[in-house]
């Protein structure tokens, strides 16, 4: 067989597979600023509702918030205080079926922040993993504060705890 | 019926060593080749409930966020200088708590607002090496350090580590409660404090 015939027949639908799996896999990137770019994903997670993220400087360090709660809850929450509906959400993880089963006793994950300075270069050292249990019925709160003055942008990374 | 009891018993053993291995297996590291593997120390380790890395670096970081953001940081016309104390434990286990402190020196001092001046463990080597210098004749006078020299530091970083433990059934619990205090060596003020709780619960496994 010619060699660039052989080529061709072998390597092209190799290229196309891997393409058309790259593709497959792709989804629309957020918004630049958007509360979904500031989120990373590392794996499947439990369904949660991020539902406020603030940014704000302190001494010229960067202090982010974010109040989270585990989607099973947002109904009952919905009840006795309507203007949670109101409020920008995002919600994150496995959003069909929640990853874990009901009978454990809350859902568990691990988050931690990535600070970035003007160029988005990570500053300072990697935070460590930190664990956030979700009791029911419980919005969680997580801060983060750079120890850098150079930290100007963040990212939050999620995982699964199991 | 000998031999049947002697099977029951040895499918026991092996059903017993079965489980035994699968619940042991969920919490190791994949190795590879040989008996060693690299983890990551920033993962959140449950090894055991006894105080570890994961724990100093949870503590360090409180600690250090917390003083970063506090008033004295945006009051402080010039960087603040500290020096660190002590951090007694006065928990059951034996902890390092040297180990702490110097997590959030490394960490504090990496921010650039604050100025660490030696601890009395540093001043050890620090007099160690100016007598070096004095004595050994090698030096210039005009080239090497004098004593007399250094700064005091305005501020005092001191603490104490305690824990809490209860046992219920087969449940154990440890609060853990890290608190530190700055504190102006002139007036004596408490200038800022901040404490770290964190509860580890292991449950004993049947294996």
């Amino acid at each position: 067989m010619n060699k660039s015939i052989f080529i061709k027949t072998c390597y092209i639908p190799i290229i196309s597979f891997l393409l058309v799996g790259c593709a497959s896999r792709g989804q629309v990137p957020p918004a630049p600023n958007s509360m979904a770019s500031k989120i990373i994903f590392l794996n499947e997670l439990p369904t949660m509702n991020i539902y406020d993220l603030r940014m704000v400087p302190v001494n010229n360090f960067l202090v982010v918030e974010a109040d989270i709660i585990h989607n099973d809850d947002v109904d009952s929450i919905l009840k006795t205080a309507p203007w949670f509906a109101t409020l920008p959400v995002l919600v994150v993880g496995s959003a069909v079926q929640p990853l874990f089963s009901t009978k454990a006793p809350s859902d568990s994950i691990q988050y931690r922040f990535q600070w970035q300075d003007k160029n988005g270069m990570r500053v300072g050292s990697e935070e460590n993993w930190k664990i956030l249990n979700f009791s029911p019925s419980q919005a969680q709160h997580i801060k983060g504060i750079a120890t850098s003055q150079y930290a100007v942008d963040f990212k939050i990374e999620l995982k699964s705890n199991y | 019926m000998m031999t049947n009891h002697i099977n029951i018993f040895s499918l026991s053993i092996v059903l017993t060593a079965m489980l035994g291995v699968t619940g042991c297996a969920s919490n190791r590291p994949a190795f590879s080749a040989g008996n060693v593997a690299y983890g990551d120390t920033k993962a959140a380790e449950t090894l055991t409930n006894e105080i570890g890395l994961t724990d100093f670096q949870i503590m360090a970081e409180t600690m250090t966020t917390s003083l970063l953001t506090s008033p004295l940081i945006a009051s402080s016309k010039q960087k603040p200088t500290i020096t660190i104390a002590d951090i007694k434990n006065k928990t059951s286990e034996h902890i390092d708590t040297r180990a702490i402190a110097l997590k959030i020196r490394t960490q504090l001092s990496k921010s650039q607002v604050v100025r660490f001046m030696g601890d009395k463990a540093d001043e050890k080597h620090a007099l160690t090496e100016l007598q070096r210098q004095e004595q050994s004749g090698r030096y210039s006078a005009s080239k090497s350090v004098k004593m007399g020299n250094a700064e005091g530091a305005k501020y005092s970083l001191y603490g104490e580590i305690t824990s809490i433990v209860k046992r219920a059934e087969d449940v154990k619990n440890i609060d853990y409660i890290l608190n530190l205090t700055l504190e102006d060596l002139d007036s004596s003020e408490i200038v800022w404090t901040e404490e770290k709780e964190i509860r580890k619960t292991s449950e004993r496994s049947l294996f």
